[in-house]
């Protein structure tokens, strides 16, 4: 018996249709990403982190690939937050597709500032923090390497913005159950986890570090683990729903993350390999669900600490 | 308009021509009928992790007729390596026509292209557009070894004037080759000049650029991930109107104005 598993979600109060969004830094929505991805397959976009002013980025080489993954040391490059509402929102919003902002900077004031003008603006479905770029300052990082700071950052967002906060944790701490429950505490609705995990790799012929800045931001399927190891953790302590990301380039990868209890996933490093790898995710999410005779991706969120329970309780 | 798509390409060739030097065709009808030479393809070689990232490969010749794009790619790595192992009728995951291509302009009649190792690649679709446009098209190339150079006989084939050096030559070196470049440029006036894979090239038709008013473009190379620009991992400096510009090299190029280009970062 052949039936259509429901995929939508929703998180924050809003509906999304599928699932996937795009994790931020990966993808741009323009006509590149019309003519080659079919933006359907999204429930919603996240774009690129926003600064105050605008980025140039680090010096290059900025990415180099490595076994199962990528290294990225971009640096936030962006135009800035005034030429991305003047010249770029108003097209893209034409596009129709729900968007997530990602917002970033070097102190509370500049985040906050950054919440502030984007909630002047209509029609976004939320914000993203994002507190946890390892390729930006110091600072930025620290916003996010810690409960304090994070609780603080986000309070302050959470005052300013009456968009849905979603705050982006770094893998790079002591405990991201600490760090989410902080942010929980703070008003955050959602949290999206992980960024790139800080790597390296070194030129032997130049015997120097393969990347501009020395360190730099470690993606892909190298990452998933342990991204799937920290969504397990997080979900046994928080709340609000889970934004999963990490090295998913398959339908099978993005029904894991489900499993250890994320609502949602992110693409990231995919959308560089494979520009239809949204739409094998769908499908075989949808066939994962059908043949498991699940009616919807919901009852199979977090259905991994489930099994874990019934084991302790001495179930059969 | 983006015209790029991203097909299943039917390998039709793929045959070592020199030394580690490979010859690729593959038919992608959809590519071919908009691929201007100075664009490039990625190529997903493995749908496995390995090699993890697309490899974006300068477009060697764009037959609209048959619907064939033709690479030419060394094998250096891991990449090449396997793309080397791809078999005839084999099928190939193909994304293109990306980039800025060189300019293309009625205005000028007689074209220089210097090419150096597999940078020779891209110049042999430009050289062949413009002399199918009737244009006087000289092209110097040069290589480590005489055996790495091509292209040769279809460019004749078309009228070019071709000349070659190589590292290991006796008489024409790579050198000398741009030696006689100059002396030729001084006599034949070029009014378009392109070139590819060398930095002394591009430091030369900068210089013809300057004292003689060449209309001189590069194609410039850098690591890149997504190709699309959508991960701004290919960023260079250029020097845009006097001032320090970050552009990257897979959307704003991969052809710049060479006066533009700052060799010393490259």
């Amino acid at each position: 018996m052949s039936f259509e598993p429901d995929h939508s979600i929703e998180i924050f109060g809003v509906k999304w249709k599928t699932p996937l969004t795009t994790a931020s830094g990966t993808f741009e929505l323009g006509d590149m990403a019309r003519k080659l991805f079919d933006l359907n397959d999204f429930g919603a976009i996240t774009l690129k982190s926003l600064t105050l002013n605008p980025r140039e980025g680090n010096p290059p080489p900025r990415i180099a690939e490595v076994d199962c993954g990528l290294l990225n040391s971009i640096g936030l490059a962006n135009p800035g937050i005034n030429y991305f509402l003047e010249q770029i929102l108003p097209k893209i919003k034409s596009f129709g597709i729900p968007l997530i902002l990602s917002i970033a900077g070097d102190s509370i004031e500049e985040y906050v500032s950054l919440a502030q003008k984007l909630s002047k603006i209509e029609g976004l479905m939320a914000l993203e923090v994002n507190m946890s770029c390892p390729n930006a300052s110091k600072r930025m990082l620290e916003f996010g390497s810690n409960p304090k700071d994070s609780y603080f950052l986000v309070k302050e967002i959470c005052r300013v913005s009456h968009y849905p906060i979603i705050a982006k944790l770094t893998p790079n701490c002591l405990s991201i159950q600490d760090i989410a429950l902080a942010v929980e505490e703070a008003g955050a609705n959602a949290v999206s986890l992980i960024n790139t995990l800080i790597g390296m790799d070194v030129d032997l012929l130049l015997k120097k570090p393969i990347t501009g800045l020395p360190t730099a931001g470690l993606s892909g399927p190298a990452i998933r683990t342990i991204a799937l190891r920290m969504v397990w953790e997080v979900y046994k302590v928080v709340k609000i729903p889970i934004i999963g990301m990490g090295g998913i380039i398959r339908a099978e990868d993005a029904i894991k993350f489900f499993l250890v209890g994320a609502s949602a996933v992110a693409l990231g490093t995919v959308n560089f390999i494979d520009f239809s790898a949204s739409k094998k995710i769908i499908n075989g999410l949808d066939s994962y669900l059908r043949e498991n005779s699940f009616a919807s991706l919901k009852e199979i969120i977090g259905l991994a600490h489930k099994s874990l329970e019934f084991m302790r309780c001495g179930g059969d | 308009m983006i015209e790029a798509v991203d097909v299943p390409g039917k390998i039709l060739e793929n045959s070592e021509i020199a030394s580690g030097i490979f010859r690729i065709e593959i038919e992608a009808p959809e590519i071919a009928v908009s691929a201007l030479p100075g664009q490039f393809v990625t190529l997903r070689i493995s749908q496995h992790s390995l090699p993890f990232l697309r490899r974006p490969m300068s477009i060697a010749l764009a037959n609209p007729d048959n619907g064939v794009i033709r690479i030419y790619y060394k094998v250096v790595g891991i990449g090449t390596l396997l793309l080397s192992e791809l078999s005839p009728q084999a099928s190939l995951d193909i994304a293109g026509p990306f980039g800025r291509p060189f300019s293309f302009s009625a205005d000028y009649t007689k074209v220089a292209l210097l090419g150096r190792g597999m940078g020779i690649a891209p110049l042999i679709f430009k050289a062949l557009t413009e002399a199918m446009a009737g244009k006087e098209v000289w092209a110097f190339f040069s290589a480590r070894s005489m055996s790495n150079i091509f292209g040769e006989q279809e460019l004749r084939k078309f009228g070019v004037n071709f000349y070659f050096g190589s590292d290991d030559a006796s008489k024409m070196s790579s050198d000398y080759l741009l030696q006689y470049f100059f002396t030729i440029a001084k006599s034949e006036k070029f009014d378009y000049a392109a070139t590819c894979g060398s930095k002394r090239m591009i430091r030369l038709i900068q210089d013809l650029n300057k004292t003689q008013g060449t209309f001189a473009e590069a194609l410039v190379e850098q690591k890149m991930a997504c190709g699309i620009g959508f991960c701004k991992g290919c960023a260079i400096t250029i020097l845009n109107n006097f001032e320090r510009k970050t552009v990257l090299v897979c959307r704003d190029g991969p052809v710049f104005p060479a006066n533009e280009v700052i060799v010393d970062e490259l």
